[in-house]
């Protein structure tokens, strides 16, 4: 403890006026999060140890707690990012676009699957959203609508009325499976993962499009009617 | 195990329409009900375990393999993917062209054809989790292995990790790599067509080689070809057998028809290393000890190679041992008979009757039956299965071949 502030003042005085960043911020307090096990006993001390005061700390996040709601937006932030710039993104259908998503998000989420893991199970039991996830979900969640949308006009996805504005809730659903499946693989590379990802996206697909479901549903409505 | 796999290959190469038959009716039901719950490799290794898919009816096998390839396609995403994990690039970075969607399926991967400078290749690329199952799918056919190859479970084991082996080698890309490589290079001399490899843009998951055009084996029997060109086919095929197996020891242990081409030119293409048997030295010196047709009639120096080849065991019953010398006697004279003469006509529908009634007659036979210990070494598994692969395309092509192999080129020292 003692040395890693001797060492944290040192870094201060070599940079002496290099612009503190969110960036440096979230490393900072991830790596101690990971290396000791607990947040910071507090803001004063974290934001003393950087070599920066309590009030630069605020301009940039207001709690240890909006730190790790940062990290969940960053992580999805890049990977969106990431997709986005990929130049062959643009002539993939819907189905290929979220499936991208997946193998780039995981990616990306590898770079953070120690902080992921230490969370994932008390994040995934809370019955509402968590706090730190909120702005995570929000984002994928106009991205999944994007897609819904794409696949709607693709002929990939069929609209039906009043429940295909929730589909894309139901992406949230299994990206949160994936994450999941994800934390508990031990396979090599995660490459059971990527098997699991390319079944559920199937099978999402094929629920999403015209389906049976559609055809048993008619047929039932039908008999009703005709009673 | 020698009585089932030669009942089944040989009711294969007759008539495979009737298979059902052969196996005892009585078990036969509750050994497809078992067997269609099993998917993706469990499936392979009941199936190399029966020694083939057509001791099932063919029913059965159509609705196996679908659920065999029913595994789709891996989506270009995924393909993307393993492209920059081992590469580091994109396939459309690395290639001038590549095609997104694939346009074979190999039993566990998929192929994708690309251009660079100029040149058509083949692009190999694994399902992901492929290896990952191989272990526990073995572990669900197990008991079924059991029932349709009338063993103990206990003498099942040197077999099943003999197969559990070979499996996993097919899931490692960089090992065919290497071994396709080694193989061709040694092989170059003879009359066949092989793919040149790119091993820098190879590795566990992806192999890329040449793209061969051509007509596969069994389309290019059926447009007629003359008797002349089947001859030159099949001796292309049995020479390529010979050379592996006496002189390298090592062989590609997979003579399906799917892994072979007619190229535009009308030479043999071999494509798929992915199975390959290496040959123990002691194993090879015995089996083919059994080529030398002679054998047979000196009883001592017979009973004693059988025994080497744990063909017969030393709890035999001396009533066992008297009744599995003459049937093994039996079986090697007919299978060797190629080997005695200097051409043999693999088109000869009787010989290959002669394989079927034998072992339908051992089949059937009850003291056969009841003895369920596991009989042959396990090296066995894979040269026979190459054999038989090997005879069967061969009676397809009904090709005579120069079957004698050259003396300098069977190394066997006689006096062991």
């Amino acid at each position: 403890m003692c040395r890693m502030a001797t060492k944290a003042k040192t870094t201060t005085k070599t940079t002496a006026k290099a612009k503190i960043t969110s960036k440096h911020i979230i490393d900072a307090y991830l790596k101690y999060v990971l290396t000791e096990g607990k947040q910071p006993p507090s803001v004063f001390k974290f934001a003393n140890d950087l070599g920066m005061s309590e009030a630069e700390f605020y301009s940039h996040f207001t709690s240890f707690e909006s730190i790790e709601k940062g990290v969940w937006e960053g992580l999805m932030g890049e990977t969106l990012h990431v997709i986005e710039k990929d130049s062959n993104y643009e002539s993939f259908n819907a189905r290929e676009k979220l499936l991208s998503f997946y193998y780039t998000h995981l990616e990306v989420l590898k770079g953070r699957r120690s902080f992921i893991m230490i969370r994932w199970t008390g994040l995934k039991e809370s019955m509402k959203t968590p706090d730190a996830l909120k702005s995570y979900k929000e984002h994928f969640l106009k991205f999944a609508k994007r897609i819904v949308v794409e696949g709607i006009n693709g002929d990939e996805i069929k609209e039906r009325s009043f429940i295909s504005d929730r589909y894309n809730q139901a992406f949230w659903l299994q990206l949160v499976f994936v994450i999941d499946f994800w934390v508990k693989d031990t396979s090599a590379d995660f490459e059971q993962t990527d098997a699991a990802i390319e079944k559920a996206v199937n099978l999402s697909f094929e629920l999403l499009s015209e389906s049976t479901l559609d055809r048993a549903v008619d047929f039932v409505k039908f008999l009703w009617s005709t009673k | 195990m020698g009585g089932n796999y030669l009942k089944y290959y040989a009711k294969k190469m007759v008539d495979s329409e009737t298979s059902r038959d052969t196996l005892d009716e009585a078990n036969a039901a509750d050994v497809y009900e078992s067997l269609s719950q099993l998917k993706g490799s469990a499936l392979k290794v009941a199936q190399m375990m029966s020694m083939d898919q057509n001791v099932l009816p063919k029913a059965y096998t159509d609705k196996f393999q679908m659920a065999q390839y029913n595994a789709p396609p891996l989506s270009y995403p995924l393909v993307v993917k393993t492209f920059k994990k081992y590469f580091d690039q994109s396939p459309d970075e690395i290639f001038e062209t590549f095609s997104s969607k694939a346009l074979n399926a190999a039993s566990i991967g998929q192929v994708h054809q690309a251009t660079l400078e100029g040149k058509k290749l083949a692009v190999k690329i694994q399902y992901p989790g492929v290896a990952n199952s191989v272990s526990s799918d073995l572990k669900l056919a197990k008991p079924i292995a059991m029932r349709l190859m009338n063993v103990k479970g206990k003498d099942l084991d040197k077999y099943l990790q003999e197969v559990e082996e070979k499996l996993l080698e097919e899931t490692d890309y960089s090992l065919e790599l290497r071994r396709s490589m080694d193989l061709t290079q040694k092989c170059r001399d003879l009359d066949i067509r092989f793919p040149r490899y790119y091993p820098e843009y190879s590795s566990e998951r992806v192999i890329t080689m040449d793209w061969i055009d051509g007509t596969h084996l069994s389309e290019w029997i059926a447009t007629n070809p003359s008797q002349e060109k089947r001859n030159q086919i099949g001796q292309a095929l049995w020479d390529f057998y010979n050379y592996q197996i006496h002189e390298l020891h090592m062989v590609h242990a997979d003579p399906h028809p799917g892994n072979f081409l007619i190229t535009n030119e009308g030479q043999l293409a071999v494509l798929d290393f992915g199975c390959v048997k290496e040959i123990p030295l002691d194993f090879y010196e015995d089996y083919f000890q059994f080529m030398d047709i002679e054998l047979v009639k000196k009883p001592l120096e017979f009973n004693a190679l059988l025994h080497k080849m744990e063909f017969l065991l030393p709890e035999d019953k001396p009533a066992e041992t008297e009744y599995f010398t003459r049937v093994f006697g039996e079986m090697v004279s007919l299978l060797c008979q190629p080997f005695g003469v200097e051409e043999f006509d693999f088109s000869n529908k009787e010989y290959f009757a002669g394989i079927y009634a034998l072992g339908d007659q051992v089949a059937a036979d009850k003291q056969f039956r009841k003895s369920n210990a596991a009989r042959g070494s396990k090296h066995g598994i894979y040269i026979n299965r190459t054999y038989f692969g090997l005879y069967n395309i061969l009676h397809m092509l009904e090709a005579t071949v120069k079957t004698k192999v050259p003396a300098d080129l069977m190394n066997i020292s006689k006096a062991s």
